[in-house]
């Protein structure tokens, strides 16, 4: 972590800057737009008009002295949310990806599965925009449904072995598909 | 000389017969010395060199600069970079560890399981595994979709088949990869193209590899930079997974009956 903390305080610096300048709705915005990453459609009142305006918005976090370190605007040192995703909530769809071996393009292998585009449909690890919860706390999620990522005010809970991720009155069952972790919206399990 | 001349007659008297449009393209057919062959044997002799030099390691690390691309709808390429780090201990035992800002993976596999680790998300999923690093990995293809990265590296030297699949070899030229000199080949399959660049020095072990996407036009590419390290023992105690303090499993779901079979 050493080598990166000079461009993390450049970073930081750049930051604060850029959310000085950026209006309120525009991270409301996001928080709208996370309803784009849902697998499965869910009742979800996204549209892709708002998606759109945070896209053509101001870069934030951009460096203006020509850094080149982008994606570390995202990891500020304060309490919002700390991860590297860019605060913009919506990515257009991705149509292929590379693939990290040969052996992959065997022919029984190829079938255009869910999971073929991990590092952009899922980027990892939990990231959350403010103000997720509001968006999602209206939502009532279908059993069987399946989302990429749930709300941050969520907690694990263990039942009979099995891990669940319980937001609110919605359990959510974590599973791999392929490497990449999705969410199975399921009944409560007690 | 002589035969030369005859050949011009016999072209002249063809040109007469069919009309002298085609005769340009006989002509340079019939002054070929040799024809063409696509996969030169002196690539596929380089390959199988680096496949045997692989299978002595008995115990190895390689850490990987790599970069992969995802292709949008209208054809855009976005490009990411990873640090992958694989070890192995021959004949059962591999930790692979693929460290992006994206997603960050750990896959183990011990002879007996295969487990996968989310460290941020502190979930892991464990599947039984067959006894050789070969079949594992086949099966966490085929069965689970799951990609080892950089998985070639096993799987050169005891995958018979993936000569078979080769319908182009070429030999490009030497070429310095940091402080090595690598000698780099061009290899064309069906719906990949991929290239490799074997170290010239006395191991031929692979110094860099790209895989080239054909199914999408944009033909998105995954490029890995190796570093070997052969002399540090790697351990099959140290590759075991143990699963950190909070971590949960989870399920791993399988590949859709209907999408294994699909083409």
């Amino acid at each position: 972590m050493t080598s990166r903390d000079p461009m993390r305080v450049l970073a930081f610096g750049t930051l604060s800057i850029a959310l000085a300048a950026v209006p309120l709705p525009a991270l409301a915005v996001d928080a709208a737009t996370r309803g784009a990453h849902v697998a499965t459609p869910l009742p979800v009142a996204a549209s892709d008009a708002p998606a759109q305006a945070a896209l053509m918005a101001p870069p934030r976090g951009r460096p203006s002295h020509g850094g080149g370190n982008r994606p570390n605007a995202g990891r500020p040192n304060h309490n919002r949310p700390s991860h590297n995703r860019p605060s913009h909530g919506h990515r257009p769809p991705a149509r292929g990806s590379s693939h990290v071996t040969i052996n992959h393009y065997e022919n029984n292998s190829h079938h255009g599965g869910h999971h073929h585009h991990d590092h952009w449909d899922s980027w990892d690890d939990h990231w959350h925009p403010v103000r997720t919860a509001a968006t999602v706390a209206v939502t009532a999620a279908v059993v069987g449904s399946i989302v990429r990522s749930v709300p941050p005010n969520c907690s694990t809970v263990i039942v009979n072995g099995i891990s669940y991720s319980q937001c609110g009155n919605t359990w959510y069952q974590p599973q791999y598909a392929g490497s990449s972790v999705q969410y199975v919206v399921v009944n409560p399990p007690r | 000389m002589f035969k030369a001349n005859l050949r011009h007659v016999a072209l002249a008297l063809a040109c007469l017969a069919v009309g002298a449009p085609h005769m340009a393209g006989a002509q340079e057919d019939a002054d070929a010395e040799v024809p063409d062959n696509p996969i030169d044997p002196a690539a596929m002799a380089a390959l199988d060199e680096m496949s045997a030099s692989l299978q002595q390691l008995a115990s190895f690390t390689v850490t990987s600069e790599a970069t992969s691309e995802i292709v949008l709808e209208a054809g855009q390429k976005i490009q990411f970079g990873a640090h992958v780090e694989v070890k192995v201990h021959r004949p059962d035992a591999f930790r692979v560890v693929s460290t992006a800002d994206t997603q960050t993976r750990e896959m183990f596999y011990d002879g007996k399981s295969f487990s996968l680790f989310a460290p941020k998300l502190n979930y892991y999923a464990t599947f039984d595994a067959p006894p050789t690093i070969g079949q594992t990995i086949d099966k966490a293809r085929t069965e689970f979709g799951l990609e080892v990265p950089l998985a070639d590296l096993f799987i050169w030297g005891t995958d018979q088949t993936m000569r078979s699949r080769i319908l182009g070899a070429m030999v490009i030229r030497p070429e310095t990869i940091g402080s090595r000199t690598c000698m780099h080949y061009a290899f064309r399959q069906q719906r990949v193209d991929w290239q490799v660049w074997i170290d010239q020095g006395p191991r031929p072990l692979p110094c860099k590899l790209v895989i080239t996407n054909r199914d999408d036009a944009a033909m998105p590419q995954y490029t890995a930079v190796l570093t070997w390290d052969t002399t540090t023992p790697v351990s099959a105690a140290e590759l075991a997974f143990t699963p950190p303090a909070g971590a949960t499993p989870i399920a791993i779901s399988e590949v859709p009956e209907a999408e294994e079979t699909a083409q």
